[in-house]
């Protein structure tokens, strides 16, 4: 190994678990934060006596429902994805490897990259106005199927990824054996992108349990989601901060759980997408 | 038993199923994000007004508009704001990600999957749940880096609420928010390249940053110009962060489009002319987008050539 | 023009061993081919010699220079990869002239190898065309231009020819050699096709699990093979390996029980390896004190040859006919035939059956 070899390895691992270390350490701190009383979060402490008050206030005090809170993250979350997840594979399925006619792809796909695209603050007005209209407002519909048209778009790209590389031979074997299309889903295209639709799972359910401008809008108290709860938090003169933090700290439970167990999911899914 | 299909049965399954199975995506593009299209351009000739919980609806003509364009301060300083930080992050994120890229993929690096996974923390994690972080780590008094400076010594730095830092300060989270992401697409991309090209390149070239030069940014170029298109593109859909950290202040120093939206609408019950707002915010994105797409499509019959 | 030395070079990956300490002595001006099967490691040997790869031990010697620790680039060599490796995004120009130009070197004296290169290989009507836009001959071309307008001591090339088309690889051949001796330069050429090294080559290193089993003239390894997988490898049909005990008999030795015609001295009982080419058979219709019985099982006519595969009581082998010879029996010889083959001496090659070695006749 020559010297300049050598020296350029450190180097850029130098750099890199750089960066790693600053993705690190301000979320550790953060999480820290949760366990210790305020008094040693304002005078910033490093070690501190660990307490679970700030987790009790969050969760049991009658001032926060947080633990309500997550709960309807979940519920919006897990049913929002489920919808996406069956829709988007079927139309993948169809627009990927079915013949349709020209205009329609062009149609579905081009308004799903354009939508995808457009700020979604400049749709939330409308969509608070027409929930309103019909009365629905706050309920869990609403926040739902805004939520599964919001992130329609990435589960259709993703899915369509990964019908793409299915191959050809396979359906054409089918056809000749007499499947109409639907079996041709069900049998041959389904069972071979389950893979894929883990990952397409995964990243859609954190981005519906991460969205907070659409649940802004359109969520009550009663259905307010985790990420809402937590900007509250900060609203106040009075910054909340170790119930801030400990919120933090569970809001991201989720994403640790989904990076440690299903990381190769995640990077697939997402370069799946981006590379479309 | 039969195993003869009656003609015409499996062209009206197939006819069925291309139906069905395109039905709920289209119902959802058609009814939760064409019509609200609509519906914003009808409410923008609007104005609404909220009174005792029932809506007093006058038609205005373009007077939204003409007030949007004449007589509106905030959302333009939003806009300018908004495209000063699209270039900014976008920028620093692909100078930060393509430069770590090459590094790991030139010189190899430890515990990858390790890597990779803490690399993943800033994209899974709520982007509110960012903002809180940083808010926790810049606050003046008690954040985690003006105790560290006092620690070193110096004076405190007021991150978010000094106007002329504060939206640096929310571009630095931005930045920590995505470069991660253009690593991993830009090693991806790195990683595709043909190994024997580079082989000969290395027989060729006298150095590093001619390998850099004349291959390896050529040969990556279009991986690099779509990424950046998309960066741009969504980076003017920032507002989770900026609404935790800063709320728009101090001023418009951190004003940013969205949150504009954000106000008219809900904070000052504005609803035509936040109509209004959003139907020239989404022509001037999709403009934009149709800019780009132009700009891909002549890059690729180039390409193809090759 | 120049010699390359290897001296004990030495690489593993990991606790693989790819290549045991080797040394080799290449001659200046030479065509030298690394042949082998896949594994055999002969193409981490030229990435090795290009510096693409690092050795873990030894040296290697460029005209008594030690380049072992150089850069690729510094090594004045320059190398012909097996799927051309063209910058995609440069002319046929400049990818020729891309590492002139990395060194800074005269535009003149570049324009004037360019041009010279590009009437060698006839290539020079493309010159401003994309690689996409060029054939798979054009392109190999394009990547020989590459390294000869750099005018190295060395040419490297990984297996050039092994994605062009049969017709064209049997041009290409000739064309490259014709290219070395023109251009006077020393050529380490690897292949795993052993009729690319036989007709290519001045001398070939044969190799098989980074170990070198023989070094020599085509001729000398055709007709000469050290061993066993020497004389399996070079030699198309492979030659004949039957194993079976050696004896000296009354009047004729023996093998396997069966009658040898003169020409072999063997002085005592012993297991062998015979090994015999098909050229080496012949087949005759009637029976003779020195020949075997022959079941033919297979006929495959190949226009100037014909091969019979069929049975013996000695085991299977294949034995050549002419397909022009006045008997006309090429033609009229079918399957399940019974025919006899005689076995030439002179040309039974025998190897040890444990180390594989070859043992001097007699």
């Amino acid at each position: 190994m020559t010297a300049r070899r050598i020296a350029g390895r450190v180097a850029a691992n130098g750099v890199v678990w750089g960066y790693a270390a600053l993705i690190v350490l301000p979320t550790l701190w953060v999480l820290s934060n949760a366990f210790k009383y305020k008094i040693d979060i304002i005078t910033g402490t490093t070690i501190s006596p660990i307490t679970w008050s700030n987790f009790e206030q969050l969760l049991f005090s009658r001032q926060s429902h947080f633990l309500w809170n997550l709960f309807n993250s979940a519920v919006v979350a897990v049913i929002s994805t489920a919808i996406v997840i069956v829709a988007a594979t079927m139309a993948a399925f169809t627009l990927g490897r079915l013949r349709v006619p020209g205009w329609v792809r062009w149609l579905i796909l081009g308004w799903a990259l354009l939508f995808q695209m457009l700020p979604t603050l400049t749709f939330v007005g409308s969509w608070y106005v027409m929930w309103s209209a019909v009365g629905l407002h706050g309920t869990y519909v609403a926040v739902i199927l805004t939520h599964v048209v919001h992130n329609l778009p990435m589960g259709l790209f993703l899915m369509l990824s990964f019908m793409a590389a299915l191959p050809q031979e396979l359906f054409q074997a089918a056809r000749m054996d007499g499947c109409s299309n639907g079996q041709m889903f069900w049998r041959v295209a389904f069972p071979l992108v389950r893979g894929g639709m883990i990952a397409a799972t995964a990243l859609i359910f954190i981005f519906s349990w991460s969205d907070f401008a659409i649940a802004l809008a359109l969520t009550s108290p009663a259905t307010m989601t985790a990420p809402v709860a937590i900007s509250t938090f900060a609203q106040e003169y009075d910054i909340r901060y170790g119930e801030m933090a400990a919120g933090t700290l569970l809001s991201i439970v989720p994403a640790l759980v989904l990076i440690l167990v299903g990381q190769r999911f995640i990077v697939r899914g997402l370069l799946a997408g981006a590379v479309k | 038993m039969n195993t003869t299909i009656k003609p015409g049965t499996t062209a009206r399954r197939n006819k069925r199923w291309l139906v069905v199975s395109l039905a709920p995506v289209a119902l959802f593009f058609l009814v939760l994000s064409g019509f609200p299209v609509l519906n914003l351009l009808g409410l923008s000739f609007f104005n609404v007004e909220w009174s005792e919980g029932a809506a007093d609806v006058s038609y205005v003509g373009l007077e939204n508009y003409r007030r949007l364009f004449f007589q509106e301060t905030i959302y333009w300083a939003g806009v300018r704001n908004t495209l000063v930080f699209a270039v900014g992050v976008v920028t620093c994120q692909m100078v930060l990600g393509f430069s770590m890229a090459l590094a790991v993929n030139r010189a190899g690096s430890a515990g990858r999957t390790i890597l990779t996974g803490i690399f993943l923390l800033p994209i899974v994690i709520p982007p509110i749940v960012i903002g809180t972080m940083w808010r926790l780590v810049m606050g003046r008094e008690f954040g985690l880096a003006n105790t560290l400076l006092r620690a070193l010594g110096l004076s405190e730095v007021d991150w978010l609420g000094n106007p002329d830092i504060a939206l640096a300060s929310v571009m630095f989270v931005d930045i920590w928010h995505w470069t991660p992401f253009v690593f991993l697409l830009m090693l991806a991309g790195l990683e595709a390249l043909d190994e024997e090209v580079l082989d000969a390149a290395r027989m060729d070239v006298t150095g590093f940053w001619q390998e850099v030069r004349h291959i390896i940014l050529p040969l990556m170029l279009p991986t690099i110009v779509i990424t950046v298109l998309f960066r741009v593109i969504l980076s003017f859909k920032v507002f989770d962060e900026v609404y935790l950290l800063t709320s728009g202040g101090p001023g418009t120093a951190t004003e940013v489009i969205n949150f504009s939206i954000y106000r008219t609408f809900f904070r000052q019950d504005q609803v035509g002319y936040g109509s209004a707002m959003s139907v020239v915010t989404l022509f001037a994105i999709t403009l934009m987008i149709i800019l780009a797409r132009g700009l891909l499509a002549r890059r690729k019959p180039a390409e193809d050539a090759q | 023009m120049a010699t390359v030395t290897l001296e004990g070079v030495r690489k593993s990956y990991g606790r693989v061993e790819i290549i045991p300490p080797i040394d080799l002595e290449i001659a200046s001006g030479e065509f030298i081919a690394l042949v082998g099967p896949s594994g055999s490691g002969k193409s981490t040997l030229l990435r090795v010699i290009a510096g693409l790869e690092e050795i873990d031990a030894g040296r290697i010697l460029l005209d008594g220079k030690d380049i072992t620790r150089a850069e690729p680039s510094e090594r004045d060599m320059a190398m012909v990869f097996q799927s051309y490796a063209l910058y995609p995004h440069m002319t046929v120009a400049e990818n020729m002239v891309f590492a002139l130009r990395m060194r800074g070197a005269d535009p003149a004296e570049i324009d004037r190898r360019l041009t010279a290169a590009l009437r060698m290989l006839g290539m020079t009507d493309y010159a401003n065309r994309k690689p996409g836009q060029l054939s798979g001959g054009q392109r190999q071309r394009v990547a020989m231009g590459r390294a000869i307008v750099r005018q190295p001591q060395v040419f490297l090339f990984d297996e050039p020819l092994s994605n062009l088309d049969a017709k064209l690889r049997a041009a290409t051949r000739l064309e490259l050699r014709a290219l070395h001796d023109q251009l006077g330069a020393t050529s380490i050429f690897v292949t795993h096709d052993q009729i690319e090294a036989m007709t290519m080559a001045d001398r070939i290193v044969l190799l098989d699990r980074g170990r070198i089993q023989q070094i020599g003239t085509p001729q000398q390894i055709y007709r000469e093979p050290r061993n066993r997988f020497v004389a399996s490898f070079i030699g198309s049909p492979e030659i004949n390996m039957l194993r079976g005990v050696l004896a000296p008999g009354a009047g004729h030795p023996s093998f396997a029980g069966l009658p040898l015609p003169d020409g072999l001295r063997v002085t005592a009982e012993r297991k062998v390896d015979l090994g015999v080419r098909p050229e080496h058979v012949s087949v005759w219709t009637e029976p003779a004190p020195d020949r075997w019985p022959f079941e033919v099982e297979a006929v495959e006519f190949t226009g100037h040859d014909a091969f019979l595969l069929g049975k013996t009581p000695a085991g299977r082998i294949t034995a050549r006919v002419d397909p022009d010879s006045e008997n006309g029996l090429a033609d009229r010889v079918t399957a399940g035939q019974r025919l006899h083959v005689q076995v030439q001496a002179r040309h039974v090659l025998l190897f040890d059956p444990e180390t594989g070695l070859r043992l001097p006749d007699g």
